[in-house]
């Protein structure tokens, strides 16, 4: 019947001036009032609606107030003084029953004011009650039309009174509010409008349905007659064509007014949306910007870079390839996924010099396609001419460098399988976590090369031990475990003439730089000594001398001694020092500590000699206190433990070596911590050999590291190992790749009938053993290790970790 | 005891090595040939198999026509050597082609690459056979 729809949700002052209009024009050239209120009431129920579009109102009242059994239409005359009044339902649409009661008809209009219309309307009769509709002491009403509205919510504070029944109708209709709205018609006649609806009107809508009930009360108004005059039906009075007139301007200025002001809100509240994404960028700039600068290690570094610039790109995965360079300066490839699972990278190869990947690659500049497939640069090079089969799918393609000083750190790729996704502004948003990255990059990197330099002077200061025809020796140094300043203890093993060899452990007091340069000045004035050929007792002697000298009050300890491999002889003497142990070809252990002269630089200088047998077969060991004194343990304690450790079953030494600090030390030790272990083999043809390599933890790695071990064991005449060990080599450096990520050393030893192979990283975690079930993919690796060598294990070391794996040769 | 010197990477490793001011990497190293019957195809490799290589293995066996042909044999005369990660590899095809309702197998297995196999309790899983010619005929 209507085209004129009001999202009564949403009812603004638009729809209050339409809602006006649009009443006029339905209730125009109705023949009597009952018609009029019948087309107020279905003008209403047809028009509001919910914001889905269906009817917001279960049902529509128009109730009328006049003179008791006078419809408007047949009235003649002024109702006299005093006469009760009728109250009746004019129009109605819907479903709610109650309203029933109230008949449109003269003989059962009910009287107000009556009990029993406040009993059979209550709500309406109250309201109507507010306007002065039911007091019997007013018949003329005001010379204006006095309109008002209200919400009645169902249930809340207004259906108190309310019987429980009508109360049950109203919640069984799922009316959740009731909205009333009314006013005078003419003098002693009054109207109604009640709505009851599914929805909670906001309390709001009183303000504007006034205006409405205003133009209801026009609109009635435009059909009825008052009783008291006797003009004859058709036109109204002149001056309300103008009136009317006005109102209908008024009514469209404020129309477009109203649509004006809700296009104008609309546009702010969009502007606010987006003031809040720009503000969330910013936030997530600044926040990725705080991280990368503050990350030094590498690897969460390039994980942060990649997750924050996926974010800000709104790609749906992203990748930062980066350049590492290793510890010898070569420089290899890696990569960090974002948003999308690292394996579904695994099985392609690496990206090469492709039209589309060269200007990244080659730092020349960023490259933005909304179509990738569709880009003349795309799909040129065999074998795959795009992307290989089973990668991700990419439309949207956006690539970014990483550039510092035109030197290319690394580049982002980002990819989204619909296309058009990345705009210039993603563009810009990647371009600055870019830059970003670079500097973070740049700042990792010098901190990594700081860090290694003060490891390599670590390392200097332990020096590797030169190889001696008839011992075998392995060394330590470890820092404190809660320090991680230089000490001032060393170690130090001099090849002599004649089959001699010089054996020197050592301790300057204190930390720091300072102990570290005594014990630099110390270690070299020995080296010099020693080649002078000095006796142990001279040597500690003239370097007692310098210590008083270089640092007069520095309390340094030191153990020297000279083994003569041809004639199995220890000479020794002692300057304050923990004594050297010595477990003789039967086991039998005892510390050197018969004659102790003072430390060095202090008292009397004199430094007895003693001399012991260390045949093949027999061990030396020289320490530092920190590997038997702790705090909370006596050191006589840990003396006994380190004698019970060497009085048991011997090993491999390195092995034995990791044996004695974990058992002693364990990663408690308080002090540093410097030892010399010493071997004398029983069958000096059966010499220790050693193949070393370095690696980049790239793939690469695997099939050189085989081939290296296959070499040395048919050189070792071990032929028939090969197989093994190539497997065994294969599985421990492929784990460190895949796992450990970090360049890594592979090492390996044939110590009498042993082959030891070690794979070394830089990597915390710990290999583990999983049995995969057949069929099931992965975890094979450290298992077939399990089941070929005789033994294997891990052990840690500073800044990483050890995987080492024997076999047996016989 | 003698220290080998330690060798800096050379052009015998396979190692992604980078250029100066770029990041592209270098290449895999299997030799890989196919010859495609009716119903099916078959893969001759040259080459250990290995965490290097297993990759490009795979990438091979990838083709929507590889994925495809009824029956994959991987001939493995000239495959000295097979690590975990071709174990991977196999299960990995074994699985995926047996789903889509293919075959695969595997032939002309060198002993140490059997054992590796029986080691890991693989020997059941997949199908091995002496040679080709056995395997083409099994299926």
């Amino acid at each position: 019947m209507q085209d004129v729809r009001f999202d009564l949700s949403a009812f603004g002052l638009g729809e209050m001036a339409r809602c006006g209009a649009g009443l006029r024009e339905a209730v125009r050239g109705a023949p009597s009032p009952e018609t009029a209120a019948q087309t107020v009431a279905d003008f209403f129920h047809d028009s509001m609606v919910d914001a889905r579009s269906e009817h917001a109102c279960s049902a529509v009242g128009v109730f009328l107030v006049r003179s008791a059994g006078l419809p408007a239409a047949t009235a003649a005359g002024r109702p006299p003084a005093g006469r009760a009044r009728g109250l009746s339902l004019a129009g109605f649409r819907g479903t709610y029953a109650p309203w029933r009661a109230v008949t449109r008809t003269g003989p059962s209009t009910l009287p107000v004011p009556s009990a029993q219309a406040a009993r059979d309307v209550p709500l309406v009769y109250q309201f109507l009650e507010r306007l002065g509709a039911c007091t019997s002491a007013n018949t003329d009403g005001p010379a204006l039309p006095a309109v008002d509205a209200e919400v009645v919510y169902v249930p809340g504070g207004w259906t108190d009174g309310l019987e429980e029944e009508l109360l049950a109708d109203l919640v069984e209709h799922s009316v959740r509010s009731m909205l009333l709205f009314g006013g005078t018609l003419w003098p002693g006649e009054w109207f109604a409008v009640a709505l009851l609806s599914h929805l909670s009107l906001p309390v709001e809508a009183t303000d504007l349905f006034r205006a409405v009930a205003g133009s209801t009360g026009l609109a009635l108004r435009s059909v009825t007659r008052p009783i008291a005059e006797r003009s004859p039906a058709g036109r109204p009075p002149h001056g309300a064509d103008a009136a009317l007139d006005l109102l209908k301007t008024m009514e469209s200025v404020v129309a477009q007014c109203a649509a004006r002001l809700q296009s104008t809100v609309a546009e702010l509240l969009c502007a606010t949306e987006e003031l809040r994404e720009e503000a969330a960028i910013v936030e997530l700039l600044q926040e990725a910007g705080r991280t990368l600068a503050a990350e030094l290690d590498l690897d969460a570094l390039v994980q942060h870079a990649v997750d924050a610039a996926t974010r800000l790109s709104g790609a749906a995965f992203g990748a930062f390839f980066y350049n590492v360079l290793g510890q010898t300066g070569e420089s290899y490839l890696l990569y960090v996924i974002s948003g999308a699972d690292r394996s579904a990278f695994d099985g392609f190869p690496m990206p090469r010099n492709t039209q589309v990947f060269e200007p990244t690659f080659r730092g020349l500049g960023v490259v933005r396609s909304h179509d990738v497939t569709a880009d003349p640069r795309y799909g040129h090079n065999a074998p795959h001419h795009g992307m290989p089969k089973g990668h991700l799918p990419v439309r949207s393609y956006l690539a970014v460098p990483v550039t510092s000083r035109g030197t290319v750190l690394g580049g982002f790729f980002f990819g989204h399988p619909e296309p058009g996704v990345f705009t210039e502004r993603h563009e810009r948003l990647v371009t600055r976590v870019a830059a970003q990255t670079a500097v973070a990059l740049q700042n990792a990197q010098a901190y990594r090369r700081e860090r290694q330099a003060a490891m390599e002077l670590q390392r200097h200061l332990l020096p590797t031990l030169p190889p001696v025809a008839g011992i075998v020796s392995a060394s330590r140094y470890l820092p404190a475990a809660r320090d991680r300043d230089v000490g001032g203890d060393w170690v130090d093993l001099i090849p002599l003439p004649e089959g001699e060899v010089a054996l020197i452990v050592g301790d300057v007091m204190g930390k720091g730089v300072r102990a570290a340069a005594v014990m630099g000045q110390i270690r070299t004035a020995c080296r010099a000594y020693t080649q002078l050929g000095l006796a142990p007792s001279q040597v500690l002697q003239q370097l007692s001398v310098l210590v008083d000298d270089i640092a007069p009050g520095c309390i340094t300890t030191c153990v020297y001694a000279v083994l003569d491999t041809r004639r199995d002889r220890l000479r020794s003497a002692v300057a304050g020092h923990l004594p050297p142990v010595l477990r003789d070809p039967r086991g039998r252990v005892s510390f050197l500590d018969a004659q102790v002269g003072p430390p060095l630089g202090v008292g009397p200088r004199r430094y007895p000699q003693q001399e012991a047998a260390l045949p093949p077969g027999a061990r030396l060991l020289l320490y530092t206190d920190g590997l038997v004194e702790r705090r909370g343990r006596p050191i006589d304690d840990g003396l006994r433990q380190l004698r019970e450790l060497l009085s048991g079953p011997m090993g491999e030494i390195e092995a034995d070596c990791d044996l004695l600090l974990d058992t002693l030390a364990g990663g408690q030790h308080d002090d540093d911590i410097a030892l010399l272990y010493l071997q004398r083999p029983e069958d000096t043809a059966q010499r220790i050999t050693t193949v070393v390599r370095d690696y980049a933890p790239v793939s690469g790695a695997v099939p050189d590291a085989r081939l290296v071990v296959s070499q040395a064991l048919r050189e070792w005449g071990l032929t028939r190992l090969v197989n093994d060990m190539m497997l065994i080599a294969d599985e421990m450096v492929a784990n460190a790749v895949r796992h450990a990520k970090t360049p890594l050393r592979v090492e390996l030893r044939r110590a009498g009938e042993r082959i030891v192979l070690e794979v070394t990283d830089s990597s915390p975690e710990e290999p583990r053993l999983i049995i995969s079930p057949p069929g099931e993919f992965g975890h094979r690796g450290i298992f077939l290790v399990d089941a070929i060598a005789t033994r294997w294990g891990t052990r840690w070391i500073d800044g990483g970790k050890v995987v080492w794996a024997e076999i047996k040769t016989s | 005891m003698t220290r080998h010197q330690e060798r800096p990477y050379g052009s015998d490793t396979t190692a992604p090595l980078v250029e100066p001011n770029s990041l592209l990497p270098a290449g895999p190293t299997l030799t890989l040939t196919s010859h495609r019957g009716p119903r099916h195809a078959v893969v001759a490799v040259n080459g250990p198999i290995d965490y290097h290589t297993a990759p490009q293995l795979l990438g091979h066996l990838a083709t929507e026509d590889m994925r495809n042909v009824p029956l994959v044999v991987l001939d493995l005369t000239r495959v000295d050597f097979c690590d975990s990660s071709a174990l991977g590899a196999f299960v990995d095809l074994h699985r995926r082609r047996t789903g889509a309702g293919n075959g695969f197998a595997l032939a002309g297995l060198h002993p140490e690459v059997e054992r590796t196999l029986e080691l890991t309790r693989l020997a059941t899983v997949l199908s091995l056979h002496t040679s080709v010619k056995d395997a083409l005929h099994a299926h």
